[in-house]
């Protein structure tokens, strides 16, 4: 073999080799909130007015898209967890170069300590996300401890041992980038109910760590530089009085420098946050307060920046922000439906013309009762079948084309197969399993009673798998 | 600097590329500057130890080659050897030395002795100086050719691919490869990384893998019963097979893509028929150098029979002792050389049940009873290898005996000693993987040989699979503590 054959033999294998390993680090490595920054790099170019940075108080804190809905005001939420102010910095630099917003919102909740970040796995959370590039190597070199530099740089070298913990979406994030439909806010449904906070005098202050002076002055340089409007924020949760302290410091040094600040925990009341339902943990907001803060958001967005009704806007490509927003709306209502636990509630929810809905039930079990029935009537179910309790039984609803399989068998039992909303639907019931594939993956959570799997045909994803017990006890996976 | 370090991952490819870019005349300085550097990463002080035995026993080279009188030879032979050895007593054996004197001070009701040197022990002290001594004693015997030039005397001693763990160059071997000059070589450098993979396999991926386990249970050992000590002896014996094995094959692999022919350490030692033969296999360039510069020096075995047998207890006594200032480790000199003495003491008990019973000697069936016996006798020892005391290791082997419960074999027992069912399975997997190549060893056959052979696609399979299953299958980063290669500290 002539050497230069050797050589360019050698090359061709060091590249494969070199792809191989990139595509097998992207399979092992955690998809932990990556549908954030991945929804954010696809966003066409220079089409934000406003990005949201900070920690996961933001992450989870606003609903950008619904300053599209009310306001028109194109906005995106790039919080990562665990994220203090020296990698908030790089985002947002991140952010201004790529888009160029005229304002970032920056959450503060972090300027309550030192920025110093020594927990690697928050690291992890806060730094994996941001592309490789000058940013991504700054961040490291300003923001992570010098011990950690070659494991956040190559995160391979911690995630490499994932191997026997790997799922469907680790090979689905190959193949496509993952989609925020949120605009990149984290909904966390749930609630934890709290009284309202207990709130500091305004003037009260206490001294801020030093890092986080340096870094808070570096992000309102940033703005100043990049004439981007640096808006500062505290998002509302059970702060203690010695954080409240020092927010007020941090607010001071920045209307100082001529900066802008929000602090939420004096607009509790005006923004009608109500604590003991729209909190999801002490900490962090669950949507329903989200929506209350980005109402107040939009408005001081609008009224007090100035900021104009984009979808006025012919330059705009309104059909995109109006296609997110229809799939954000989607997704708020699957988090509404996922995190109702009433028979009744839930039964209502799903009767929604974008919506399949699929019931196997396992036979053998008493009759269902009366609310279900009428449900179950309501969606076009002829409940005669349901009433011989050791038939097997299944159902297909589209529910804007109506019932697809009504199906009751007298036979050990009972299978059929439809294709409905783009996907193949197979239902089995019989005694000892019930079992609803959707493209042949199982997603009936299969227990001895009813099973019902509710798939969304604009998300083109199942929103919710339940079993509702004979005693009207709704069970998730 | 640890082979698997990504410190060592940056340094490799430097060294490599600067040694074949500069002119060959400076190359040897240049390996000699890379190869303090990669020594100093753990003690540069150290260094200086080791520039001590290097001065010591080139000088010897010189004087022995300037004297004319075989004793004066000899006194050259004594000093070297009574000075490097001294070294070598004082760093590793001085603390162990007064430890014992005390004992027997204090059943005679005596005074202690307090002088505690109370210091980590270089690393590869054993390795460099058994090296560097094996050059006396060639220089002495007219085996090797005088070096003047110290430079590159100190690279032979410190050459940093075999420097902390082997092999155990000779002099003949190594020295006179210093003059070559070396070409880049695709082929060689191809070879050579497939073999530093194959070393990264067994490291990361089998060695560091079974050691969980055996640390799980070795550290605990009061708590266990007979069938997981049995267990973690088995996997010791893979771990300290892989762990030693792999370093040297990163080595010989290292020094492959340089141009440099290291010695082969390892020849599937555990298809040993005989623990003498375990012996010919294992730590190959260790045996050798006792063989030649103690064994053979003491009459070897063309001597009376009890001669022999007080030879071959002399060389695994100090064998023993090499590896480490602990009675565990004389103790398992002390078997592997009893076991020795006694198939030979017994030689004609055995061939008479043979002729006997007429057992044919050429049968497979045959000689798999004796690899097995061997394999079980090689384990019974590493038992006194891994323990931490005396006391521990026959508590272990009564355990195993004498409580060996059967069903925790199956019971799921095997996955609560600090590896996950999984990681079990990948464990026994990869000492699949490690037999299947140990067969083609031991048939003579080179894979990597075979390999080059096979058309581009399989071999780029094989290399990238072999890569994958390190990065992805091996035990690294963080919440791992980068365990050292246990020979390091021998």
């Amino acid at each position: 073999m002539g050497k230069i054959k050797k050589w360019i033999l050698a090359a061709a294998f060091l590249v494969i080799l070199g792809t191989v390993i990139l595509v097998n680090n992207r399979i092992l490595e955690q998809k932990y909130s990556k549908d954030v920054m991945a929804g954010f790099y696809d966003l066409p170019e220079d089409s934000l007015d406003v990005v949201f940075a900070g920690s996961s108080h933001m992450l989870n804190g606003v609903l950008p898209l619904n300053l599209w809905k009310d306001f028109g005001i194109r906005a995106y939420n790039i919080g990562q967890h665990g994220q203090r102010l020296n990698m908030t910095y790089y985002y947002i630099k991140e952010a201004i170069e790529k888009q160029a917003p005229q304002a970032v919102v920056v959450d503060l909740y972090y300027a309550m300590e030192a920025q110093t970040n020594n927990d690697i796995a928050n690291l992890h959370k806060s730094i994996d996300n941001l592309a490789l590039g000058k940013n991504k190597l700054a961040a490291i070199k300003n923001a992570v401890p010098s011990e950690y530099w070659w494991e956040v740089f190559y995160n391979a070298y911690l995630y490499h041992s994932r191997w026997d913990e790997l799922e469907e979406e680790d090979f689905t994030y190959l193949t496509k980038d993952p989609l925020s439909v949120t605009g990149g806010t984290e909904m966390r449904w749930g609630n934890v109910e709290f009284e309202q906070p207990h709130v500091i005098e305004s003037g009260t202050t206490a001294v801020l760590e030093e890092d986080t002076i340096y870094w808070l002055n570096q992000i309102i340089e940033l703005g100043k530089d990049t004439d981007t409007t640096i808006i500062f924020t505290v998002l509302p949760y059970i702060a203690s009085d010695e954080a409240q302290a020092k927010y007020n410091e941090a607010g001071r040094l920045i209307e100082q420098a001529g900066g802008n600040f929000v602090n939420f925990m004096y607009l509790v009341d005006e923004i009608g946050l109500e604590c003991s339902t729209d909190m999801y943990d002490s900490e962090h907001l669950n949507p329903y307060g989200a929506k209350k803060v980005t109402e107040y958001l939009g408005w001081y967005l609008s009224s007090v920046q100035g900021f104009p009704d984009q979808r006025e806007n012919h330059d705009v490509d309104r059909e995109y922000w109006d296609r997110l927003l229809l799939l954000f709306e989607r997704k708020y209502k699957a988090g509404e439906i996922s995190n109702m636990y009433a028979v009744d509630d839930f039964l209502s929810a799903i009767q929604d013309e974008n919506y399949i809905v699929a019931i196997a039930i396992w036979p053998d079990q008493s009759l269902p009762g009366e609310n279900i029935l009428n449900s179950f009537r309501q969606m076009g179910i002829n409940i005669d079948g349901l009433a011989q309790r050791s038939n097997q039984y299944a159902a297909l609803i589209d529910m804007g084309e109506g019932v697809l399989v009504d199906q009751t068998e007298n036979s050990s039992m009972l299978r059929v197969t439809k294709e409905a909303g783009g996907v193949s639907w197979q239902l089995t019931s019989q005694a000892g399993q019930t079992s609803i594939m959707v493209d042949l993956q199982e997603k009936a959570v299969n227990k001895s009673s009813m099973n019902i799997v509710v798939y969304d045909k604009i998300l083109g994803d199942v929103i919710d798998s339940v079993s509702i017990s004979d005693l009207q006890e709704m069970t998730r996976e | 600097m640890l082979f698997n370090s990504i410190d060592f991952l940056i340094f490799f490819p430097i060294v490599t590329l600067v040694y074949f870019v500069i002119p060959h005349r400076i190359r040897y300085i240049w390996l000699l500057v890379a190869s303090y550097y990669f020594y100093m990463c753990w003690n540069p002080k150290y260094a200086l130890l080791m520039a001590t035995s290097t001065l010591i026993t080139w000088a010897s080279g010189l004087l022995i080659g300037a004297s004319s009188s075989k004793k004066t030879k000899k006194l050259w032979v004594a000093l070297s050897f009574i000075s490097n050895l001294g070294i070598l007593f004082f760093f590793k054996y001085f603390d162990f030395a007064v430890e014992n004197i005390n004992r027997v001070l204090q059943t005679a009701g005596f005074t202690l002795l307090n002088p505690k040197f109370d210091v980590i022990l270089p690393v590869g002290i054993s390795f460099y100086t058994f090296q560097a001594l094996s050059y006396t004693m060639d220089a002495y015997r007219g085996d090797v050719e005088i070096e003047k030039n110290p430079l590159r005397y100190a690279l032979f001693v410190s050459f940093f691919p075999q420097l902390v763990a082997g092999p155990i160059e000779r002099s003949t071997n190594l020295l006179s490869q210093l003059y070559e000059k070396h070409t880049f070589q695709l082929d060689q450098v191809r070879s050579g990384l497939a073999l530093m993979l194959w070393g990264y396999f067994q490291k990361l991926v089998i060695a560091d893998r079974v050691a969980i386990l055996v640390n799980t249970v070795y550290n605990d050992w009061s708590h266990q019963t007979g069938v997981t000590l049995a267990v973690a002896t088995l996997f010791f014996a893979i771990q300290i097979y892989c762990d030693f094995g792999s370093y040297s094959n990163i080595a010989v692999g290292a020094a492959q893509v340089m141009g440099f022919r290291l010695m082969d350490n390892f020849n599937t030692p555990y298809f040993a028929d005989s623990v003498a033969d375990f012996w010919r296999r294992w730590h190959i360039s260790l045996s050798t150098w006792f063989r030649d510069y103690l064994y053979f020096p003491l009459g070897g075995s063309r001597c009376s029979r009890w001669k022999r047998y007080r030879n071959v207890m002399i060389v695994f006594l100090a064998s023993g002792l090499w590896h480490g200032a602990n009675w565990t480790y004389v103790l398992w000199g002390f078997f592997n050389g009893i076991f020795q003495v006694l198939g030979m003491m017994l030689k004609p008990v055995r061939d008479w049940g043979v002729r006997v019973l007429k057992i044919d000697r050429t049968t497979f069936s045959h000689k798999l009873l004796k690899v097995i016996v061997t394999f079980f006798l090689i384990n019974f020892t590493w038992i006194f290898f891994r323990a931490d005391s005396l006391e521990a290791a026959f508590a272990i082997v009564d355990r195993i005996f004498f409580h060996f419960y059967p069903w925790m074999l199956f019971d799921g027992t095997l996955y609560q000693l600090g590896l996950s069912a999984a990681e079990f399975h990948v464990a026994v997997l990869s000492i699949l993987v490690l037999f299947v190549a140990g067969i083609f060893k031991y048939k003579g056959i080179c894979i990597r040989e075979e390999l080059m052979k096979q058309g581009t696609w399989l071999r780029w399979l094989i290399y990238i699979l072999g890569v994958l299953a390190v990065l992805n299958l091996g035990v690294y980063g963080p919440g791992f503590d980068a365990s050292q290669f246990i020979y390091f500290q021998f």
